[in-house]
């Protein structure tokens, strides 16, 4: 994720999987381009535990221009409500190398966008119920007390899921022209939801499984991710593209 | 009617695959590409240029 003052600095942060003493954790650094060629200059977090499965890692900037990382549950859901633990939760950072737990309860938090203040997280359900969050500051999102449509006290729920019978494996999202593009992984596409209505408008299919969406004000582009192993992948994956509007 | 039990079984399991047409012929809207053969896991970098690409990593 390139700093929002990377045309002067030339630096941006990256989150990645290191070994130390044959143990794998996460960490969240700095990085600096230099004559072409990257190199870390910085570690923000480091030691984040993690899993077989979801424990990492979208960094987004706000508009304000604060870091934030979102932090899966490393295959153990009860980190999700241990507020000791990093996992399962969204975080907030700065470039003091501090951070903050602004939300709880995540399972496998994928994607960040802002629409002006309000922020929204993606997140995978267990098996469906999937998850899209309008996030506020230490607000718990239930996992693993409740997911989907099940609610309970003190517990936010979902703005919306995609219930409990349809998978979209959401990635990460983005605002284009008023709506939220959800990249979606198994459900194969672009979900285009309504922020207003909270409705799914559109769903853009044929390119198989899509990792991520990107709207720089004027076009929209997206990646797709079918030569992960969990894909099928064709001639030239995985790409990038542009949509055509 | 027997010869089709294979077949049909090997339509139903592929009609209930997550990953569908990964054709843009089929695509139910038309995109450009911009770049191929690139390497998953990768990541969209949301600041500035949208063709600098930076891995990140996730399990799903």
């Amino acid at each position: 994720m390139l700093k929002p003052d990377f045309d002067d600095s030339q630096e941006a942060y990256g989150y990645y999987v290191y070994e130390d003493n044959g143990k794998s954790y996460n960490k969240i650094a700095e990085f600096r381009l230099d004559s072409g060629s990257w190199s870390e200059t910085a570690v923000l977090l480091s030691g984040i535990p993690t899993g077989n499965v979801h424990h990492g890692g979208r960094l987004e900037f706000s508009e304000d221009g604060l870091l934030y990382a979102t932090i899966g549950d490393a295959s153990e859901p009860d980190l999700a409500q241990d507020p000791a633990s990093v996992n399962g939760k969204i975080l907030r950072l700065n470039e003091f190398n501090e951070f903050e737990i602004y939300s709880l309860g995540h399972r496998n938090p994928q994607g960040l966008a802002w629409d002006g203040e309000t922020m929204y997280a993606a997140e995978h359900g267990q098996s469906a119920n999937d998850e899209i969050n309008i996030i506020e500051q230490d607000a718990n999102y239930g996992w693993p007390d409740i997911e989907g449509e099940e609610t309970a006290d003190g517990l936010e729920e979902p703005f919306v899921t995609s219930g409990a019978d349809d998978t979209w494996a959401p990635s990460g999202i983005d605002f284009h022209d008023g709506a939220l593009y959800i990249s979606a992984l198994r459900g194969t596409a672009i979900k285009v939801m309504d922020p207003e209505s909270a409705e799914i408008t559109d769903s853009i299919e044929g390119y198989g499984r899509i990792r991520d969406v990107y709207s720089d004000g004027n076009g929209l582009y997206f990646i797709t991710n079918n030569t992960d192993g969990r894909g099928t992948p064709t001639e030239g994956d995985d790409k990038l593209y542009i949509l055509n509007e | 009617m027997k010869k089709w039990l294979f077949p049909g079984i090997l339509a139903a399991a592929l009609a209930g695959c997550s990953n569908g047409p990964a054709n843009p012929d089929e695509a139910t809207a038309p995109a450009d590409v911009i770049a191929t053969d690139l390497e998953a896991p990768w990541s969209i970098n949301k600041q500035g240029d949208a063709q600098f690409l930076f891995a990140f990593v996730f399990g799903f």
